[in-house]
Order: C-alpha cells, then sequence, then structure tokens
C-alpha cells in the first residue's frame, strides 16, 4: 500500500530533527573539537610555520630551523584555543579562516596561483 | 568549552591521558632506559667487560687512525667506504670498518668491523649478536615489529597529548607552591594524587623539555612544509644546505692515491688542537673524489650536528666544514635536539636525567592507577566491571609490571642465550616481547590486587635473577665488578639487585591492601554504618 | 666540586621554601613561625637558589643550565623525603646542608 502524502513529508522532518538532534549530543560536539583541535591546529601550524618561514628576512636555512623549532609551540597554542573557547563555531571558524588565510597568501606569494 | 579556563582544562587533563597513557609510559620507561644505552650495550657484550679505560685516551688516537688507515689500506682496498670509530668514554674499544658490497634490497651496506682493545691493540674476541641498549633507544621512537614511519608518528601523536597534558596539569594545579613538598602516606587515593602531583612538579622543566624536544627530533617529518616552501627542491635542498658536503671535488674522475693521514691531521689539530677525534670517514677511497671526513666531540656544548672537518682525500686540501658560530636559529635548533638526546651529559647530568625519566614513568603510572581507581569507585557493588574499567585494569597491570619483567626476559636471553645461534639479535628482542605478551594475556583473565601481588613477586624474582645468571654465565659478578672499577658493569647488577628489593616490598605491602574487587560504594559504606549504628 | 657548591646552594634553598611555609615549620619547630620569619626564610632562599642557577650558567653556559634544572628536581625529591618521613632529621640535615655550602666554597676557594 502507498503511504499518504502527509505521513511521507511527516517522516522528512524527523529526518532533520534526528540530524539536528545528533549534531548537537554531547559526543558528537566533543569529537568535532577534538578533530578541529587536532586536524586544524595541525593545518593552522604547517599553513603558519610555512608562511613565517617565506616572509623571515633571514637566510632560508635559518628561515626553517626558526619555524620548525617553534611549530609545536604554536600547534599546542592553538589546540589548548580550541579547548578554551566556549562557542565551538567560533572555534571551527577562526581557525579555519585563518588557515585558510595563511595558505591564500603563500599561494599569492609563491606564485601558485 | 565548559564555563572557565580551568574547568576546561581540567577536564582536558584527564582526557588527553585517555588512549595514549600506557604508549606513554612504555616511551617514558624504555626513553629513560636508553640514557643507558652504551651501558646496557657494555653489560650485553662480554667481549668488552675487560677494556680497560685508556689513561691518555686523546693523545692516541693519533696513532690510532694512522694505524687505522694501513690497516683499511691492506684490507678494505676495494671498499667505497671505510670507518674508525675512536674509543670513548662509554664505548671503550676501537673499531676499524669497512663497507661490504651492497646486498639487493639493503638501504645501506653493511659494514665489515674489526673490534680492537685499544690498550693492547689486540682484536678483541668476537662479539655476540645483540641489539643491546640500541633496542630500547630504538623502541621508544621506532616501536618495533611495524612501519618506523608509522610508529613515529603515532609515538608523536602520544607525545603532543602528553604535552597537552602537561600544560593543562600545571593550568590546574592551584597548590602549585603550596603543596610542593606534601605527601600523604596511607590515604589511599590522595597518595597517589599527591605520588602523581610530586612527580610532575619535581621534573617539570626535566617534562616539558624531554616532551617538547622528543617532537622536535622528528619535527622534519611532522613539518616538512617550512623547507618544502623555502626550498625550491624541498627537503633535499635544505639537507643540502645544512650538512656541509663536498662541492669542489665531488665530480673529478678517475682513480688518485690518497695523501697521508698525517698531513690531515696536522691541519685538524691545527685548526682544534687537543681535538677529542670520535670517527674518521673515508668515501671513495684512492678515487679522485674521495674524502676523509674526521668527526670530533661537540663535548659539552649544545650541538647536535657533530662538528667536522671535510678533506679531499687526493689534494688534502679542506672542502667542507660544519660552522664554527651557529646562527641563533641554528643554535636553538641544535640546542633542542641535543638536550633531548642527552648526548653531552657525563655522569652527574646523565643520572640527573634519568631521575627526570623515572619520575616521568610515576607521573604517567600513577595517572593511570588514579584513572583505574576513579572509574572502579564509580561501579556499584553489585555491577560487573564494565568494559573499560577491565580494559583500564588490564592495561595498567601488563604495562607497569610487565614492562620490568618483560626487561628482565631481554637481559636474561642475552646470557642465556647460544652466542651462535642465528638471528640471535631478534630473539633476545622476542624474549622481551613474548614475556609481556603473557603479562598481558594474565592480566586479560584476572586482574586483582592478587594479581599485582603474583606480578611483584615474579618481578622480585627475574631483577635478582639477572645478576646472579650473570655471575654464574661470565667470568665476572657483582664483586669483582666493584673491585676492579668496572663501574657500568657494577651499577647494572647493583640497580637489578635494587629493584628486586624495591619489588619485594611492593609485594609485601601489596598483602595487607584491599582487594580491589571487594571496594564497597559510598552509598553501601553508608547503609552499613547505619546498620551497625 | 663546583658541581656541589651549586647543588648545595639548591638544596639549601629549598629546604628554605620548605620552612617558609606555616605546616612544613610547624613539624619541625612546634610552633608557627611568624610573619617575619617566614619573610626572611623565603629571601634567604631565594638568594640561595639565584645563587646556584648564577654559578652553574657561569661556569658551564647551557649544560649548567640543565644541570641546574636537574638540581632544582634532586632537591626538591630530598627535601620531600625529610619533610614526609625523616621529620626528625630536619634540622641536623639543615645544618649538614649549611656546611656543605661552606666545605665546597673553601675548598674551591682554596684551589
Amino acid at each position: 500500500m502507498q503511504a499518504p502524502l502527509h505521513s511521507a513529508s511527516f517522516d522528512k522532518i524527523n529526518v532533520i530533527a534526528l540530524i539536528v538532534k545528533s549534531v548537537s549530543s554531547y559526543r558528537v560536539l566533543i569529537f568535532l573539537r577534538f578533530v578541529i583541535a587536532i586536524i586544524g591546529g595541525y593545518a593552522f601550524t604547517s599553513a603558519s610555520t610555512a608562511l613565517l618561514c617565506f616572509l623571515m628576512p633571514i637566510a632560508k636555512q635559518d628561515a626553517v630551523l626558526f619555524s620548525v623549532s617553534i611549530s609545536i609551540l604554536i600547534y599546542a597554542v592553538v589546540f589548548i584555543y580550541a579547548f578554551s573557547v566556549k562557542s565551538l563555531k567560533t572555534v571551527w571558524i577562526s581557525i579555519l579562516l585563518s588557515t585558510g588565510t595563511f595558505t591564500g597568501l603563500l599561494a599569492l606569494l609563491k606564485d601558485w596561483v | 568549552m565548559k564555563d572557565s579556563f580551568f574547568r576546561s582544562m581540567t577536564w582536558l587533563h584527564t582526557w588527553v591521558g585517555l588512549l595514549v597513557c600506557w604508549l606513554l609510559y612504555l616511551i617514558f620507561f624504555a626513553g629513560t632506559l636508553s640514557f643507558f644505552r652504551d651501558e646496557i650495550t657494555l653489560w650485553n657484550q662480554p667481549a668488552i667487560h675487560n677494556v680497560q679505560a685508556q689513561t691518555q685516551r686523546i693523545e692516541a688516537q693519533k696513532q690510532q687512525i694512522i694505524t687505522g688507515f694501513d690497516y683499511l689500506a691492506n684490507h678494505g682496498a676495494n671498499s667505497p667506504s671505510w670507518r674508525i670509530t675512536l674509543p670513548e668514554p662509554r664505548i671503550p674499544y676501537l673499531v676499524y670498518g669497512y663497507a661490504k658490497p651492497k646486498e639487493p634490497g639493503q638501504r645501506r651496506s653493511q659494514f665489515k668491523n674489526t673490534q680492537l682493545n685499544p690498550n693492547t691493540t689486540q682484536e678483541l674476541e668476537p662479539f655476540v649478536d645483540t641489539k643491546g641498549g640500541n633496542f630500547f633507544y630504538r623502541l621508544h621512537f621506532d616501536l618495533h615489529y611495524m612501519d618506523a614511519i608509522t610508529a613515529r608518528w603515532v609515538i608523536c601523536f602520544a607525545s603532543f597529548f602528553m604535552l597537552i597534558a602537561i600544560i593543562s596539569g600545571v593550568v590546574i594545579h592551584k597548590r602549585i607552591f603550596k603543596d610542593m613538598f606534601s605527601f600523604r602516606r596511607n590515604k589511599g587515593s590522595r597518595t597517589w594524587l599527591d605520588a602523581h602531583n610530586l612527580s610532575s612538579v619535581l621534573a617539570l622543566p626535566f617534562h616539558l623539555m624531554i616532551t617538547y624536544t622528543g617532537m622536535i627530533t622528528l619535527i622534519f617529518m611532522l613539518f616538512p612544509y617550512p623547507a618544502k616552501t623555502a626550498y625550491d627542491n624541498g627537503m633535499r635542498g635544505f639537507f643540502n644546505d645544512v650538512t656541509p658536503r663536498n662541492t669542489m671535488t665531488d665530480k673529478a674522475k678517475g682513480e688518485s692515491s690518497m695523501v697521508p693521514i698525517q698531513s690531515i691531521l696536522d691541519q685538524v689539530y691545527t685548526k682544534w688542537p687537543h681535538a677529542d677525534i670520535t670517527r674518521v670517514q673515508v668515501n671513495q677511497p684512492n678515487m679522485a673524489a674521495s674524502t676523509i671526513t674526521v668527526l670530533v666531540s661537540a663535548g659539552k656544548t649544545l650541538r647536535d650536528q657533530a662538528p667536522r672537518l671535510i678533506f679531499s682525500g687526493a689534494t688534502g686540501q679542506m672542502v667542507a666544514k660544519t660552522d664554527d658560530e651557529l646562527t641563533n636559529s641554528k643554535a636553538l635548533y641544535e640546542s633542542l635536539n641535543s638536550m633531548h638526546t642527552g648526548r653531552l651529559a657525563t655522569w652527574l647530568l646523565r643520572w640527573l636525567y634519568v631521575l627526570g625519566g623515572i619520575a616521568g614513568c610515576v607521573m604517567i603510572g600513577s595517572g593511570c592507577i588514579m584513572w583505574a581507581k576513579r572509574i572502579r569507585e564509580r561501579t556499584k557493588n553489585n555491577d560487573k566491571p564494565s568494559f573499560g574499567l577491565k580494559l583500564v585494569e588490564g592495561l595498567n597491570l601488563t604495562t607497569i609490571m610487565g614492562l620490568p619483567l618483560a626487561t628482565c626476559a631481554f637481559f636474561i636471553a642475552n646470557r642465556l642465550l647460544n652466542p651462535t645461534t642465528a638471528e640471535r639479535a631478534d630473539k633476545e628482542i622476542l624474549a622481551f616481547f613474548l614475556t609481556w605478551l603473557a603479562v598481558a594475556v594474565i592480566a586479560l583473565l584476572k586482574r586483582d590486587t592478587l594479581q599485582w601481588r603474583v606480578m611483584a613477586a615474579i618481578n622480585t624474582v627475574a631483577c635478582l635473577s639477572v645478576p646472579v645468571i650473570n655471575a654464574l654465565t661470565t667470568n665476572g659478578n657483582i664483586v669483582s665488578y666493584l673491585m676492579h672499577k668496572q663501574w657500568a658493569l657494577f651499577t647494572f647488577d647493583a640497580l637489578f639487585l635494587l629493584f628486586s628489593i624495591l619489588f619485594f616490598i611492593q609485594t609485601e605491602k601489596l598483602r595487607t591492601a584491599k582487594n580491589t574487587s571487594k571496594i564497597i560504594s559510598p552509598s553501601q559504606s553508608n547503609n552499613l554504618k547505619r546498620q551497625k549504628s | 666540586m663546583i658541581d656541589l657548591l651549586g647543588f648545595s646552594l639548591c638544596l639549601f634553598g629549598f629546604n628554605g621554601f620548605a620552612l617558609a611555609k606555616f605546616n612544613h615549620f610547624k613539624d619541625v619547630f612546634k610552633k608557627r613561625p611568624t610573619e617575619s620569619q617566614s619573610k626572611s626564610l623565603l629571601f634567604i632562599a631565594w638568594i640561595s637558589i639565584l645563587l646556584s642557577l648564577v654559578l652553574c650558567v657561569a661556569t658551564q653556559s647551557g649544560y649548567g643550565a640543565l644541570l641546574f634544572c636537574g638540581f632544582m628536581s634532586l632537591s626538591v625529591l630530598i627535601i620531600m623525603v625529610f619533610y614526609n618521613f625523616l621529620i626528625g632529621y630536619v634540622k641536623w640535615f639543615s645544618v649538614l646542608s649549611a656546611l656543605l655550602i661552606v666545605l665546597s666554597g673553601l675548598f674551591l676557594a682554596l684551589n
């Protein structure tokens, strides 16, 4: 027997409600925070150290050595930041935006685009 | 993420320890042992037990190198690579080696090494095949039985979480100065907390340093991007820039006899009088493109790259060298690396490093145990232990009691395995891992106070048996080491006796400890109190 | 010998830090410390530790800095053991550690 039309739209609302509920569940929020801290933090550190190294007005090998030496410090700061700010949205946006800016700047300076 | 920074850091401190604490315990355990890498290798190699320390070690180097060149010219004339390794205070023998032809599938060619007693210039007894201290050294960053790169990524992940745990730990330890010397005994979980806080604060500079610098040693695997961005040919370009290489005569073709080594050494001593030479390497001997590299000890300076001079073998001129003065960036990077490896440390600083390492093991171990106790306390009496609780308690028992036992097995295997056994070094390592696995199986079945007590008793016997078996299978023993002032060997045996005593104390303490499975929840104890009154 | 002087200064300093705290002072001397006693103990402790740091770094630069951190760890361990397990011996221990400073200092000065 074919499902009646009104119950089909009811199912759609149920599914959306389910997705919204699961995303706001505690475990998923924690998981997302770890994702941005670990992966986002790594991306931020990679982009910032690469850009820093490129911009430093010292010999190339020295710039590389300095950037890698402070890389872990940068990563640790970003990681702690990701767990200090209450709003998960702020954390995601700030890290993604800054990483994107660094990468974009680097791409422009190095004529990748 | 929580209402306050403090609360967030409290939450973070517990949870970053989650998966990685047992791996971190292994890293600290093996890493601490690695500070005595040379002494362990010495103990594992009876052939070098009786090599006496040289009285004029540095003065003897010139002649040792000259003799070595004669030897290698005779024996390794067709080899592409020669290496003379001079005796060091902690590695007391001389090695003349030349590379054998590379076999298919080998990354680097094997060396045919001749080991000599530097006092008598006689060849030493054949060495047994053992990894010695290098097993623990490699274990703590390459793990074992797995691809090294994968292992290093896992180790770096764990180390980074460790760094976060330390930072968050400092943030949440409000009473860090007030409680610096507090240790409340016999107060159950408070005592464990005090042990955790004490071992963390006591060696806090060490913990921060060793964790941060540990990742720095692998930093080019983690973040190759700066080098890739700065150099058009990426990492290769960077390495070429920072490593002194011969760019003057490396393209020369054909054969050419080499200048006498004395003329090279004269140049070395002119630049660095009283140099403590560690190694002399010859590439492509008797070719026009040959190079002779002389590496000297960095002594107590914070340098990671061994200072060296590279000469053309054919003309005798210096073609490359390490920087005399390091730039600030280079000094920073080399300091960080040299602080981690601690190669610069003489006996006092080395023991202080080991103290820090032991504090690290206590810090991590007490953290693991507190976590298990916390889960146990939350388990109501009639509930079956959850999978999580069984996992945590099982891994605690396996790691904390299993690693020492596995270490004993490694050394006992070294003494008991026949010197002519094939793959002998791998078998010693197998003994380590099989023992560890056996403890894991026991922990899988049951992990009560009784099992901890049994393991403590087994460890008591195992630690005691190491110096005993040593006495029975070699010419020396702890008493003879003391009499002949063989301090490294004496300390090795003495430490095992000390640990045997400590494990015995643990066995006795566990006799009177409450059985963990019978700990009742607070509500139950309240009920009992009401019933009694 | 210079290491011994550096270490004994550090140990003495941490002993001072411990005694400057009310609970530890009370355990040793059976009475609470006055404000000025605590302050002077703290002052002496800081001087001693800073002397140790300066000595280590001035004589052995980077190596000395590492050594100093190690000295701190060992000192905290020893002080912890005395104040929690051997409280009765703290007075003797304090005298001994002060003596160690004097002796190693003298030895250095005379050689």
